[in-house]
C-alpha cells in the first residue's frame, strides 16, 4: 500500500470521527493540518497574530462544516480555499484593496527584488519571468512551485476544474521556458 | 526539452528563490483557541428556540410516558370505534383484538373472570350472527360470524375443562346458543339457512362434550349441585339436549351436595342393577288374633 493511500485512509477515518463529534480525531487532524495551514496564511498576511487568529478561525470552520464533507480526495484543496478566502476577508476587513497575485507573493523582496543589489542575477531573471505571466498563471504557478499544492487542491481552491489548471499551468510553463534564458 | 523537464527546472529556480522568514506560530495557543470556540458552540445549542417542539427536550422519562399516553388514548379510540364493528368490517379485527387483551387481563385476575369474560364474548358472536341474518348479509359473511361463534364457544369449554366447576357457564352458553340460532334458523333462507343449521349441529355437539366431561369425571364436580347434576345426567340419558340446565323437568330431590356420581345415581335411584328390586316391602300386617 503505497504511503499516500494510507494516509488519505487515515485522513478518511478521521475525519468520519470527527465528523461525528469526536475533538480528538479533530485533534490529530490539527496536528496534520496546522503547520501547513499556518505557514500558507502567514506568508499572505505578514502578521504572526493575524495569521494564528485566521488558523484557528479556519479550523473552526473546518470543524462546523465536518458533516458535509463527501469527498475525502479534495479535503486539501477545501481547507486551503476557506484559508484563502478567510485571507481575503481579512484584508477586506481592514478595508485593503485585495490584489489576487499579490496574495501568493511569499518570495523575499518580491515587491523590489529589482532594488536588492544581493539577489542574484537568475533570481532577479525568474521573477522578472513570473511578472510578465497573466495574473491566473502567476496564481498558478506560485501556488504549485510555492506552495506545492497539487492540481486538484488548486482547481478546489480557484474554484475551476482541474483540466482548466492543467492547461493554464502548460501555458505558463511554455511562457517561462521562453522568457526564461536558454542558459539557464 | 519536454514538458515534464521544463517543469523540473522551474521547480528548481523557485526552490532557490529567498523567500519571506517565517515566524513560527503558537500550535498550542492556537488549539486552546479553537477548543474555547468549540466549548461556546456547545454551550450556545440548548439557546436554541425549540417553538412548537419544545416537547422534544423533555427528559426521556417523560417523553415516554407521553408517548404511552398518546398511544393509549389512540387505541382506546380506536377501540370504542370498533366495538359495534361487524364481521366483514375493517375495524372488526381491532374488536376481537380487543378481546383478546381483555381475556389477558382476566387470566391475570383469576377465579372466573377468563371464563366469564369469553363467555361474553361468545355471547357477543351469537349476537353478531343474529344482526347479520336478520339484515340479509350474505352467506360468506354470515359464515364467517357462525365460525368465529365456534371458536368463541370451543374457548368456553376449553376454559371450563380446567376450572370444572365453572361448568354451569358453558352449559348456560350451550343453551342460549341452541335457542337462539333455532330462531335465527327460521328467519335466514337457502345456503344462510343451511349455515345456521350446521352451527347448531356444532352447538349440540359441544353440549354433548360437557356432559361427556361431566360424567367421565365426576370427581372433578363435586361442588357441583347435586340436582343440576342429576338433571344434566338424565337429561341425557333420555336425549333431551336441547334443555340442558332445566332440572325442574326431573323429579329429582333437592338434596345438598353430592360426595360423587355414584352417590347421587343411588339417591335418584338410576340405572344400577343392584337397586333395580327396589325396597323390600313388608306384608301388611295381620289383623285377626
Amino acid at each position: 500500500m503505497s504511503e499516500t493511500l494510507k494516509q488519505n485512509q487515515d485522513l478518511g477515518g478521521l475525519l468520519n470521527q470527527a465528523s461525528r463529534g469526536d475533538e480528538v480525531a479533530f485533534g490529530q487532524i490539527y496536528d496534520l493540518y496546522f503547520e501547513k495551514i499556518y505557514r500558507f496564511v502567514f506568508y499572505r498576511v505578514n502578521h504572526k497574530e493575524a495569521a494564528e487568529d485566521l488558523t484557528s478561525e479556519i479550523f473552526i470552520r473546518v470543524w462546523g462544516k465536518l458533516s458535509g464533507i463527501k469527498d475525502i480526495a479534495t479535503f486539501n484543496g477545501w481547507i486551503f480555499q476557506i484559508a484563502r478566502n478567510l485571507v481575503i476577508d481579512y484584508y477586506r476587513s481592514r478595508k485593503e484593496h485585495v490584489d489576487l497575485t499579490v496574495l501568493e507573493n511569499v518570495l523575499l523582496y518580491e515587491e523590489n527584488f529589482l532594488e536588492r543589489a544581493d539577489f542574484q542575477i537568475q533570481h532577479k531573471e525568474l521573477l522578472e519571468s513570473i511578472k510578465k505571466l497573466s495574473p491566473d498563471q502567476q496564481v498558478v504557478i506560485k501556488l504549485k512551485f510555492l506552495d506545492g499544492l497539487d492540481n486538484g487542491e488548486i482547481a478546489k481552491i480557484l474554484n475551476k476544474s482541474e483540466g482548466a489548471i492543467r492547461v493554464i499551468q502548460h501555458r505558463a510553463t511554455m511562457e517561462l521556458k521562453n522568457l526564461l534564458p536558454q542558459n539557464q | 526539452m519536454t514538458e515534464q523537464e521544463l517543469e523540473q527546472l522551474i521547480a528548481k529556480h523557485f526552490a532557490a528563490l529567498p523567500r519571506k522568514s517565517l515566524v513560527l506560530g503558537d500550535k498550542e495557543k492556537v488549539w486552546q483557541k479553537i477548543q474555547n470556540n468549540l466549548r461556546q458552540i456547545r454551550a450556545q445549542k440548548p439557546a436554541i428556540s425549540w417553538g412548537v417542539f419544545g416537547f422534544l427536550r423533555m427528559s426521556k422519562l417523560a417523553l415516554t410516558a407521553l408517548t404511552v399516553i398518546v398511544a393509549v388514548s389512540l387505541a382506546g379510540g380506536m377501540a370504542r370505534a370498533s366495538k359495534g364493528s361487524m364481521p366483514g368490517e375493517t375495524l372488526y379485527s381491532v374488536k376481537k383484538a380487543v378481546e383478546q387483551v381483555e381475556v389477558v387481563i382476566a387470566t391475570a385476575q383469576g377465579g372466573d373472570k377468563k371464563v366469564t369474560t369469553l363467555k361474553t364474548h361468545a355471547q357477543t358472536r351469537l349476537l353478531e350472527v343474529t344482526t347479520l341474518v336478520t339484515e340479509n348479509a350474505s352467506r360468506e359473511v354470515v359464515q364467517e360470524g357462525l365460525d368465529d361463534l365456534k371458536t368463541a364457544t370451543d374457548k368456553v369449554m376449553a376454559a371450563t375443562e380446567e376450572k370444572p366447576e365453572l361448568l354451569n357457564h358453558a352449559v348456560e352458553l350451550a343453551t342460549e346458543e341452541t335457542k337462539t340460532l333455532t330462531e335465527v334458523q327460521n328467519k335466514a333462507e337457502g345456503e344462510v339457512r343451511e349455515a345456521v343449521q350446521n352451527a347448531i349441529a356444532d352447538t349440540k355437539e359441544s353440549f354433548d362434550k360437557i356432559i361427556g366431561q361431566e360424567q367421565i369425571e365426576p370427581d372433578k364436580t363435586q361442588a357441583v349441585q347435586g340436582t343440576q347434576t342429576a338433571a344434566t345426567s338424565t337429561a341425557k340419558a333420555a336425549g333431551k339436549v336441547s334443555a340442558p340446565s332445566k332440572p325442574a323437568k326431573t323429579e329429582a330431590p333437592k338434596d345438598g351436595e353430592v360426595q360423587s356420581g355414584i352417590i347421587l345415581e343411588i339417591i335418584t335411584g338410576g340405572n344400577s342393577t343392584e337397586h333395580d328390586t327396589g325396597p323390600t316391602i313388608l306384608p301388611e300386617p295381620n289383623t285377626e288374633f
